[in-house]
């Protein structure tokens, strides 16, 4: 008899829950992001990350918050391969990773300057990150010649268009084994 | 005497005699370890106070080393959290635990506070213990709401904007009151520095001593337990209380077991999942504070969310703030508004018993709530809850007066 009265009780507690959350999905927004399916334990895949930021992305982003030499050590390269293969500017090891592009600069340059990505993953997601890199597409309307799926209007040009080719052969390859 | 046999017993260490003879250490141990007598048969609701403490501890050392780095400036206060976390020895671990413990803490508290209203915990002789469990309640929510402010993310600062205007609601002093709580005409590097004053000295040390208060008060009554009934009315020919065993050894032996599991649960929570998928830290505090730029959707941390639902069900802002304010003081008027005689759940009537199943469903849909837009079906949802949440305690008056209670033992029981 116990057991039956909590029986019943805990599915009145589920059914009222149920209902709060049942009406909470109507609302919820679907997207059609594809996974990053980035994995932190490759380190050779963080390699090429870091490698693709400082040839395409730190002309114009800095990573104020991370120091050189602590990235190395997270992605596993030794001092003199970060000092012959990702530090261009001068910059020591133990400095954070900086850009030297002036704010006003880049406001008047690009609408906008070029935000710092430290953080953009954690206010963002992998997931966005890697889905606005993918969503370019040509837009004779805009400055740069590009818009953006992920970020409409986004003053960012399509910078690793010469990656272009690489990406598509293996975005089919990706996209077969997502299915 | 039978103090002074106790006494020889006590340390044989000639260093702690000396030291027991200038000071009441022996005297301490014994009234609040190991001859504080509690009931043997405390269950799982009764670790939370100890646990409590522990996450107080945990708080305290890992905000010592917080405050060694954390600068309280506006231009400063979010690069310096971002250099604890990435540049100091083991930074991340003192805010992860910091701000993970923030939550737990909560956790604890809320599951204590129940167990007060399962067992009747609040009722006479305990009622001080009570108030003094709220006031703690009221300083850890201060304290909590002070320290969301200082990493001055973008959330930080509009969280701040959204609690310290609901005094402005108040009829013709919230102005005034609103700017000398902000000490500047905005939220501002002043508003920074005072609510880290509040954070780290202030509110603590209010919070030490109503921790010390509630625990010399539960001592000097004596803990209730899952039964209800007073220990003491049935004591042995040496005047101890035939259902209690001592504190030390037994009960802290069995509180270290918990203690581990809570350790083992919230360091999971701190290595694994620090942010809890946006509850613990929200994604939008990881941006700096930006005045001109309002989130989305601003919600506070989950420990607040069911008042915040109870607070945006109304309509008119001073009522809704009038509505917050009672909703978190309502508790504290539960030892009078409880009129039924017996303490514990297990010997009290349906009524009680539904009642209070009611309010935890309204709480835990409330907090839910309080974290979605305050539109549409979810508005109507937080209304409903809002007004049941308020008849548990409005009603309480009534309806246990009806309560058919069952008959209450003279000793406590292990199962019922």
């Amino acid at each position: 008899m116990k057991i039956v009265n909590k029986v019943i009780l805990l599915s009145f507690f589920l059914s009222l829950f149920s209902v709060v959350y049942s009406a909470s999905s109507v609302e919820k927004k679907s997207n059609d992001y594809l996974p990053a399916l980035n994995d932190i334990t490759d380190s050779k895949s963080l390699q090429r990350g870091a490698r693709n930021f400082f040839n395409y992305c730190a002309g114009c982003h800095s990573l104020k918050y991370v120091r050189y030499n602590q990235m190395a050590k997270d992605i596993g390269i030794s001092e003199e391969q970060l000092n012959s293969y990702l530090i261009f500017t001068g910059a020591a090891p133990q400095d954070v990773i900086s850009m030297n592009m002036l704010e006003e600069d880049g406001n008047r340059w690009f609408g906008k300057a070029p935000p710092d990505l430290s953080m953009i993953t954690r206010v963002n997601s992998n997931t966005y990150v890697y889905n606005f890199l993918r969503s370019f597409y040509p837009d004779k309307d805009s400055p740069t010649g590009v818009n953006n799926k992920v970020k409409d209007g986004t003053s960012m040009p399509n910078i690793l268009w010469v990656l272009q080719d690489e990406m598509e052969r293996k975005n089919l390859i990706h996209s077969f084994l997502i299915l | 005497m039978p103090s002074d046999n106790k006494q020889e017993v006590y340390f044989s260490n000639p260093m702690l005699k000396w030291v027991d003879e200038r000071f009441p250490l022996s005297k301490v141990l014994r009234e609040h370890a190991t001859e504080y007598y509690a009931s043997k048969n405390f269950n799982i609701w009764y670790i939370f106070g100890v646990l409590s403490t522990v996450v107080l501890v945990l708080m305290l050392l890992t905000g010592i080393f917080l405050t060694m780095n954390y600068k309280p400036s506006a231009a400063e206060a979010f690069n310096s959290v971002e250099y604890i976390m990435r540049s100091v020895e083991y930074g991340w671990l003192m805010r992860y635990m910091h701000s993970t413990g923030a939550s737990f803490f909560f956790i604890v508290l809320y599951l204590h506070m129940f167990r007060g209203m399962l067992y009747g915990s609040y009722k006479n002789p305990r009622e001080l213990i009570w108030l003094l469990g709220m006031m703690l309640y009221f300083c850890l929510m201060a304290e909590a709401f002070l320290g969301y402010i200082l990493p001055w993310g973008n959330m930080s600062y509009w969280a701040a904007q959204v609690i310290v205007n609901l005094f402005g609601t108040i009829p013709f002093i919230g102005d005034t009151l609103v700017e000398w709580i902000r000490g500047d005409y905005y939220i501002s590097d002043i508003t920074l520095n005072r609510f880290f004053a509040l954070h780290v000295i202030a509110v603590p040390l209010a919070i030490l001593g109503l921790v010390f208060a509630h625990i010399v008060a539960l001592h000097h009554i004596g803990s209730n337990n899952p039964d209800g009934i007073e220990i003491k009315d049935n004591k042995d020919a040496q005047g101890k209380p035939i259902d209690g065993v001592a504190f030390h050894p037994f009960h802290t032996s069995k509180d270290l077991v918990w203690i581990t599991i809570f350790l083992i649960l919230y360091f999971g929570a701190v290595f694994f999942a620090p942010e809890m998928g946006g509850l613990f830290l929200e994604v939008d505090n990881f941006e700096p504070a930006n005045p001109l730029k309002t989130p989305e959707h601003i919600v506070p941390s989950w420990y607040f969310t069911p008042y915040y639902a109870i607070l945006r069900s109304i309509p008119d802002s001073l009522l809704g703030f009038i509505a917050l304010v009672s909703a978190v003081l309502c508790f504290v008027f539960l030892p009078w508004l409880d009129k039924c005689k017996v303490k514990s759940i297990r010997y009290r009537g349906w009524q009680y018993k539904v009642a209070l199943a009611i309010f935890v469903i309204s709480f835990v849909s409330l907090g839910y709530l309080g974290m979605q837009p305050s539109s549409g079906i979810y508005l109507i949802l937080a209304r409903l809850f809002t007004v049941l949440y308020f008849s548990f305690f409005l009603l309480m008056p009534f309806y246990t007066r009806l309560e058919k209670t069952k008959p209450v033992p003279d000793r406590v029981v292990y199962k019922k």
